[in-house]
């Protein structure tokens, strides 16, 4: 018994050791901050493409976190520190204080399926994968079933965000979700089945808020027309 | 059913599984002379220290609809991914480890002379674990199944990857309060389902002491 813990304590201090062994690398002259981007979980791959752009062109290089905009929001007010938050409904920018805000882009918002499965029958879905109460792509989606007059399926599977959504339906955890069509165009697992109206919910938004002037750079870029049109490549809406 | 009678279900249920392979495990552990049974100790203690993410990661490659294992399952009508079987599962995984360590706590307090006196007397292995070994460990293992039950309550991570949040079915206490969270005027709620967790946590460490110290009294009583 005895000699285990010895030998645990070896092994611990060896690997404090180590970790302290490997000296910091030096320090650069001017090491250059990343800009602190928490974002709507639909917007990974756009930005992870704009921020890589954004730094060929000069620009800062940013650091993410993607997350649903409603639980991005309660982190931010609770203290994370973020540059920048882009929110895929504008209201979670209300409780934050915020130096500069836009409205940015839209996007669609779809039903789908597992890509080889039948196109369901939306009045009767067994179950669905739905955006928990508050994540903006539930919120959408609770009111896009309402205004067809669809019922949400006893069996409802929420989502944190909308990409653990669209996660349930390609691993089978439900027979429909509801995401953006982004969302499903990332997704090689899952197929449209259907689109819904754009009357039958509230616009969608992805609205950007600069939280600290370290982000300016970052937002600045975001309305750049080089950072519009890799948007409209990866099927997001430009705003008019 | 709301989450704290559902989680109450989950953790019983998990823990009815998980009582007779703990206790054939903690058994082999502490009897058996077995050159595996190193490896066995290893591979049960695992759920402990991984992550519990990674946990559920595994079972949802095992038990997921779109693999041969979950679609056998389907075909069974007894689904696991993404149905109440699967929190059941993930609970029972994360719960084995203290379930068995408590269970082999209690078999090593058991005196093995009193099971080679039986086994002197003619009696046979499996009849002697029965009649000696089982009946002077059983306080041990009551005292396990509560700790197992405890934790089962408190899964999460890997409950989340392997059945999801569904109200009524897979959201227990942790996943409720994970999903009231975002939600504005959540606080009450979420202090309810805080108070009745600490409060279910509370009793089963209660009442796993009071088992296991019971247990060591009557072995000592015994000697």
């Amino acid at each position: 018994m005895t000699r285990t813990i010895k030998n645990v304590l070896t092994l611990g201090a060896l690997l404090l050791a180590g970790g302290c062994g490997k000296a910091a690398p030096p320090v650069p002259a001017a090491p250059p901050k990343p800009v602190r981007v928490f974002a709507a979980a639909s917007l990974r791959e756009l930005l992870t493409d704009i921020a890589a752009e954004s730094v060929k062109r000069g620009g800062p290089t940013a650091q993410f976190q993607f997350e649903a905009s409603s639980t991005l929001s309660r982190q931010i007010h609770e203290g994370a520190p973020a540059d920048v938050f882009i929110t895929a409904a504008p209201e979670w920018l209300d409780p934050l204080k915020i130096l500069e805000r836009f409205d940015w882009l839209s996007n669609r918002l779809v039903l789908v399926v597992a890509k080889d499965a039948k196109d369901p029958d939306l009045m009767k879905l067994e179950s669905l994968a739905l955006g928990g109460d508050q994540v903006p792509a539930g919120i959408y989606g609770r009111a896009a079933l309402a205004f067809s007059k669809a019922p949400i399926p006893e069996r409802t599977i929420y989502g944190g965000n909308v990409r653990d959504v669209l996660s349930k339906v390609s691993q089978g955890g439900a027979q429909a979700g509801i995401v953006y069509a982004t969302d499903a165009a990332v997704d090689p697992g899952v197929r449209v089945a259907h689109t819904f109206p754009p009357e039958s919910h509230r616009k969608i938004l992805y609205s950007a808020g600069l939280l600290t002037k370290d982000g300016k750079a970052f937002t600045d870029a975001l309305k750049d027309p080089w950072a519009k049109e890799i948007a409209r490549k990866r099927g997001f809406a430009d705003l008019p | 059913m709301s989450a704290v009678p559902l989680s109450l279900a989950v953790g019983f249920a998990a823990t009815l599984f998980s009582l007779v392979p703990a206790v054939g495990v903690a058994w082999f552990l502490e009897r058996s002379r077995s050159a595996v049974r190193g490896l066995v100790h290893t591979l049960v203690m695992m759920p402990l220290v991984l992550p519990p993410v990674v946990v559920g990661y595994l079972l949802l490659k095992i038990f997921s609809p779109r693999g041969a294992v979950g679609r056998a399952l389907v075909a069974l009508h007894c689904p696991v991914a993404f149905h109440w079987l699967g929190a059941v599962v993930a609970a029972a995984v994360v719960g084995f480890p203290l379930f068995v360590q408590a269970v082999a706590l209690a078999m090593k307090a058991v005196d093995p002379r009193l099971e080679q006196a039986s086994r002197t007397l003619g009696c046979p292995p499996v009849r002697t674990f029965f009649r000696i070994t089982l009946p002077l460990a059983w306080p041990g293992i009551l005292a396990g199944a509560a700790v197992s039950f405890a934790r089962g309550l408190g899964e999460f991570g890997a409950t989340i990857i392997l059945a999801g949040r569904i109200p009524g079915e897979t959201e227990t206490i942790p996943l409720a309060i994970y999903g009231e969270l975002d939600a504005p005027g959540g606080e009450g709620r979420i202090g309810g389902l805080v108070a009745a967790s600490v409060v279910l946590c509370f009793v089963c460490v209660v009442l796993a002491r009071t088992l296991d110290r019971r247990h060591q009294r009557r072995l000592e009583l015994d000697r």
